[in-house]
């Protein structure tokens, strides 16, 4: 399903140049459920943008579905970032001054879907086990509902991929956990889960870990 | 669709800073209104005065000294010095223009009007031979005009104003009393009706006017030139014919030298109008200044609000939003703050205007094309100054802004 090759990412600051991912070749299949497991600095959140369709590689290819996402234009590579794939962050990225509904219905603001909002995203919250907090705003929310509100939200649209990058990085371990179990289920009602993390007891828990270190995989 | 949302991300985003808001709209407001205003004011005078040119008579017809530039503006110093009209041009249109009406004579003197100890110096003092009364639609309201036997015999009466009579002779009957001008008597043989004037635009006032026979005056100054000599066409068609037949015939009495013009009411109105263009538009010119002010102010207050909405831009990105929704949406933003602006400022406006009486001094000429153009200038503000802003905003890096603290 994700296809990645030859990928290489070189950030430019003046005169020096970095790679963040130096000639990366990975394969991802639908309905997996992958850790990429790697210390700060590694690449690994480089690697997850890039397959996000966040950012465009320096080199190589990615490939989601047969779609080259280094060919797509602006517009092609938002509507496959709005349908396509659904992140989740660490420091959650909710927007501030409004409710848990709003930033679930997000997603479908730019989306070409015609469906009820309101409707689809009340019902995303509820699954997330979120129904009495639809009126909340993050900073009435505990950081495990925040995560969950980002779930939603990555979820509203039906994306075939979830991206999380560290999800537990910013919670206590037992939400932590809870938020990973979450993502499990999804990745049994059919979603290509990517988790980024540099936790390798939770890595462990996922169907394959991919290593990064210094831009490479090593295992 | 899109657009329906930015509009209420929009809205909701203006609405969650109202005080910041409210201030960058306040500039435009101020400048909405200087703008409304000014043109107002310059719309004001020039029908205002359009209008008092339009009341000085129909079809009128006058030869004044100087000749006029090209462009139709007169040249000052040849108007302004000795007259080159003499009563041998008048003369000479009477001979050759047959068909022209109420043809007289006027000349300007320089002096004061005393009754006794009360002495008026705003007086309109002038020599005017019979027919003026006609061109200049003078109204009599009691006695009579001045007439033939008046000029034949250089008789030293005199026909004055309403503005004089309340000056010189308050709550009397003047007719038949003397006042006195250059330490000689004239008596008063008729009083004219209180009228509007041109004087705004350096016409005579005829309120104060005191009219002695043209040749009386030449007799009184020891000069025999004119100020003008004035007639009508019997109607507008013939108007451009016999401006030039006029002129032909002053040319002939002036041996061939055009040290004179012919003016017909038209243009007087093209020349005054011109200036009063000129003048409306370096109001509005002026006026810009605040408007660009108000717009700097926006752009100011819209490239803070981009950069603080920074992660909210990345976030927006990440969920899938393209270029040109942020562009719309920050766009939009700014477009709706000065539009409302300018709402606020038409309907202050409209209020203030409508609050002046109708009888005040300030010629404010309301109109919907002005608030039209108020509202249009808003509009138009907010996306000047709004685009680079916005666009500013839609180029985020979503990694960046995502990271952006």
């Amino acid at each position: 399903m994700i296809k990645v090759t030859n990928l290489t990412k070189t950030y430019k600051t003046g005169e020096t140049s970095f790679n963040a991912l130096d000639d990366v070749s990975l394969e991802i299949q639908k309905g997996e459920f992958v850790a990429i497991l790697g210390a700060s600095g590694s690449g690994k959140s480089t690697l997850m943008h890039l397959i996000g369709g966040l950012d465009k590689p320096t080199s190589g290819t990615i490939e989601v579905d047969e779609q080259n996402l280094g060919k797509l234009n602006d517009g092609k590579l938002a509507r496959y970032r709005n349908e396509k794939v659904g992140f989740v962050f660490q420091f959650f990225n909710l927007l501030q001054g409004t409710s848990s509904l709003n930033n679930v219905t997000l997603p479908l603001i730019y989306s070409r879907k015609k469906v009820s909002r309101k409707q689809a995203a009340t019902a995303i919250l509820t699954e997330v086990g979120l129904a009495e907090k639809l009126k909340n705003r993050p900073n009435q929310l505990s950081g495990g509902e925040q995560q969950r509100v980002s779930i939603a939200r990555a979820l509203v649209n039906n994306p075939e991929i979830i991206l999380a990058d560290e999800p537990t990085g910013n919670l206590d371990s037992k939400t932590g956990l809870a938020i990973f179990e979450l993502l499990r289920e999804l990745n049994k009602k059919g979603k290509t889960v990517v988790v980024v993390t540099h936790d390798n007891n939770l890595a462990e828990k996922a169907d394959r870990v991919i290593r990064v270190s210094d831009g490479r995989i090593v295992e | 669709m899109i657009i329906i949302d930015s509009f209420r991300m929009a809205f909701a985003s203006l609405w969650s800073k109202k005080s910041r808001s409210f201030l960058s709209m306040l500039g435009i407001i101020i400048g909405i209104l200087t703008v409304a205003s000014l043109l107002s004011i310059g719309f004001g005078v020039k029908s205002e005065v359009t209008k008092q040119i339009g009341d000085l008579g129909t079809n009128l017809i006058v030869v004044i000294s100087g000749k006029q530039t090209q462009d139709g503006s007169p040249n000052l110093s040849a108007s302004l010095g000795q007259s080159t009209l003499t009563e041998k041009d008048y003369l000479s249109i009477r001979d050759n223009v047959v068909q022209v009406q109420n043809l007289s004579m006027m000349n300007l003197i320089s002096g004061t009007v005393k009754r006794d100890t009360t002495t008026m110096d705003s007086s309109v003092l002038v020599g005017g031979s019979p027919g003026l009364e006609k061109a200049f639609t003078f109204k009599l309201k009691e006695g009579r005009f001045l007439n033939q036997a008046d000029e034949d015999q250089k008789l030293k009466n005199v026909v004055i104003g309403s503005n004089v009579v309340e000056k010189l002779f308050p709550g009397e009957d003047p007719l038949g009393k003397t006042l006195e001008t250059r330490s000689t008597p004239f008596t008063i043989v008729g009083i004219l009706e209180k009228r509007d004037t041109a004087s705004n635009l350096g016409g005579p006032d005829f309120n104060a006017l005191v009219q002695m026979p043209v040749h009386t005056s030449w007799e009184l100054t020891g000069s025999e030139q004119l100020f003008r000599i004035t007639m009508q066409s019997k109607d507008s068609e013939s108007i451009d014919a016999d401006k030039k037949a006029v002129k032909e015939a002053v040319l002939k009495s002036h041996k061939g030298e055009e040290d004179f013009s012919v003016l017909t009411q038209d243009d007087l109105l093209k020349t005054v109008g011109g200036i009063l263009n000129i003048i409306t538009a370096m109001l509005g010119a002026i006026s810009l200044i605040s408007l660009l002010v108000g717009g700097i102010g926006i752009m100011n207050i819209m490239l803070v609000s981009v950069s603080e909405r920074t992660r909210e831009i990345g976030i927006r990105k990440a969920v899938g939003a393209t270029r040109d929704a942020i562009l719309l949406q920050f766009l939009i933003e700014s477009i709706i703050l000065t539009l409302f602006a300018g709402l606020v400022a038409v309907v202050i406006f409209g209020t203030i205007v409508s609050l002046i009486p109708k009888d005040s001094p300030i010629p404010i000429h309301l109109n919907i094309n002005i608030l039209l153009l108020a509202l249009g200038f808003s509009g138009v503000v907010g996306i000047i100054f709004g685009i680079i802003p916005a666009i500013g905003a839609s180029r985020k890096n979503p990694i960046e802004a995502l990271r952006y603290e």
